[in-house]
């Protein structure tokens, strides 16, 4: 288990570097100064590149740009000169990983429960139904359900805030938006997990033992139909965040999905660079724990071999 | 006892074709289409599939307008002449929407078919021939694959500048990667059968025993996957054009349609809801599609 977990980490590390490698020299190659739609003079240009170290061979700035993130310095915004990259994530994230943690929860819940219930109904309308319902909720474009939302609640009927304040109404519409899509999937999921774990022996044995038909439902089957959400959770709290950029910018969140949209339309290099390091680095750890969980609890997973 | 002659009588000749088999030999694909059709999601799934590409490869040589002509009439309201209108540069927004239907499934089918060639080819490649070289590949795939590929999107995206070739390099960075891993299990699961062990001893080539032998078996969960993938990838240019990361003006894609449409919204919503309508309904259709297919190639697993 040790060696496994320490496994999983080093590739993490690897993975990290990767980014970052990878990510800085495309971010060199991106066409143009990044100071020369200012329209100054080469002189200041030229003091503005010294200022960034830009004029230095790229593996100087490389090596400078490694031992700074070491430092925990992500960079300073090229286009607003007093703000740092960390800066921008200390105001972006904590609002950004509330609203992911809420929508997250909720989808879990509401997911599982939808599936399980496809998968115990009897009815089967109420199951064609219920799936029916799923694919139509996975095929509609997390922006799109997000600009419904605003124009039904928000400008029509004006029941609930359009613009962001942190007050609990101004939450729903955002975390409806970014809900639906995970619910929709968690429930497929659950739905034909739960219906692998019925036709197990165990379940047999359990009702042939005398158990009553809840307990086995509720409580051995659902543990073992919970199992594959453990693996998913990783790359759905990936396509959490990558979801909020456009939430976040449809409802003007001060969050990182907001700045990391700003930035690329601003061209501002630095701040691109370091959003998506730390966006990767996030979603790096998130998969390293839904993998380190599940091998925990899960003994049928072999250890250190995937 | 000695054996005579008349002991033995030639056998009635209708006996003779005791193993004719009355019913044409039926195969593979035949069973899949069978059961396919009999799914009514399914099977409607695919005829709007059928009329949208049919639309957008033949509407816009029909259509009077191209597809960035402007015209005198500006935020037209839906009417005959305009079926959707037209945009605040008096552009019909039905051509546009032809045109943005192209592009969508360019980038659908196109990004997925590259991927699934790579996907198969590492994939097959790496469960082969196992060993060293397989924890190698297969390490180097789970550090590419830990990166969103909606990142490698936009940082190609600003060097290349936005255009349908850097939205599909982006998506193909990453995108190969779930096909290379489902390969690499079923080559695995395959390598043990008997009908590969006799391939390799009549002394097939490993090219042939990956194509001919292996693939045609993988076949069925890579085209579920293959279908699956479609609608991701569209779903991402979609998202990618909206955020103003995308297709770049004159051309559009839906996204960039529905970006266009985002600042006169309250005032113009029909300049929102069309494109964004056909990117649902592309989405729905290939989702049905793909429901049905996954369930026609593999009748045991019901979903």
């Amino acid at each position: 288990m040790v060696k496994y977990i320490i496994k999983r980490l080093a590739m993490g590390i690897v993975t990290l570097f990767f980014l970052v490698t990878v990510t800085f020299f495309l971010t060199r190659l991106m066409p143009g100064s990044p100071f020369e739609t200012d329209n100054i003079s080469p002189a200041i240009l030229a003091s503005l590149e010294e200022h960034y170290g830009l004029d230095k061979p790229v593996e100087e700035q490389y090596v400078l740009y490694l031992r700074e993130l070491l430092q925990g310095s992500l960079g300073i915004s090229y286009k607003k000169s007093n703000v740092s990259v960390n800066d921008l994530i200390k105001d972006g994230f904590p609002v950004t990983l509330k609203l992911g943690l809420i929508s997250f929860g909720i989808a879990l819940v509401v997911g599982t429960v939808i599936g399980v219930w496809m998968s115990v109904t009897k009815s089967e309308a109420v199951r064609g139904w219920l799936l029916a319902g799923s694919t139509v909720f996975i095929s509609i474009p997390g922006f799109v359900l997000a600009i419904v939302l605003m124009l039904v609640f928000g400008s029509e009927l004006k029941v609930l805030p359009v613009i962001f304040d942190g007050s609990f109404a101004s939450y729903i519409l955002p975390v409806t938006a970014l809900a639906v899509y995970p619910i929709a999937e968690v429930s497929r999921l659950v739905h034909s997990s739960y219906d692998d774990a019925m036709n197990q022996d165990y379940v047999t044995m359990a009702r042939a033992k005398g158990i009553s038909k809840k307990r086995v439902m509720f409580l051995h089957v659902l543990k073992n139909a919970l199992l594959p959400l453990i693996t998913v959770s990783g790359p759905m709290l990936a396509f959490q965040i990558t979801g909020s950029f456009v939430v976040e910018s449809i409802f003007t969140i001060p969050g990182i999905g907001k700045e990391f949209v700003n930035s690329v339309n601003n061209r501002d290099y630095t701040v691109i660079m370091g959003l998506t390091i730390f966006v990767g680095a996030i979603i790096i750890l998130a998969n390293l724990l839904s993998d380190i969980i599940c091998a925990m609890v899960d003994p049928r997973i072999k250890l250190g071999k995937s | 006892m000695l054996a005579k002659a008349d002991y033995f009588k030639p056998i009635d000749p209708s006996l003779q074709n005791a193993e004719f088999i009355a019913v044409a030999p039926r195969g593979f694909w035949r069973d899949v289409w069978d059961r396919f059709k009999v799914n009514k999601r399914a099977l409607i799934g695919l005829i709007v599939l059928a009329v949208i590409v049919l639309a957008a490869v033949i509407g816009p040589v029909l259509s009077p307008y191209p597809y960035d002509g402007m015209g005198t009439e500006i935020n037209a309201k839906m009417s005959l002449k305009h079926w959707f209108g037209t945009d605040a540069l008096g552009r019909d927004l039905f051509t546009r929407s032809l045109y943005g239907v192209r592009i969508s499934l360019l980038v659908g089918f196109l990004t997925t078919f590259i991927n699934m060639v790579v996907g198969v080819i590492y994939g097959g490649i790496a469960g082969y021939v196992g060993g060293k070289t397989d924890m190698i590949m297969m390490r180097i795939v789970d550090v590419i694959y830990a990166i969103p590929s909606l990142l490698y999107v936009i940082l190609l995206m600003l060097i290349f500048g936005s255009n349908v070739g850097s939205i599909m390099l982006g998506m193909c960075i990453s995108g190969w990667i779930g096909t290379s891993r489902m390969m690499r299990t079923q080559v695995i699961a395959l390598k043990e059968r008997e009908f590969v062990l006799a391939a390799y001893t009549e002394g097939a080539s490993a090219r042939r025993i990956l194509l001919r032998h292996m693939l045609t078996n993988a076949l069925s969960p890579l085209l579920v996957q293959a279908t699956m993938a479609i609608p991701q990838a569209i779903f991402q240019e979609a998202f990618l054009s909206f955020i103003g990361m995308g297709i770049s003006a004159p051309q559009a894609s839906l996204g960039t349609l529905a970006q266009d449409a985002r600042m006169y919204m309250t005032v113009y919503p029909h300049q929102m809801f069309c494109p964004v309508s056909i990117i649902c309904i592309i989405i729905f259709a290939l989702n049905f599609i793909s429901e049905g297919l996954s369930e026609a190639l593999d009748p045991t697993r019901r979903h």
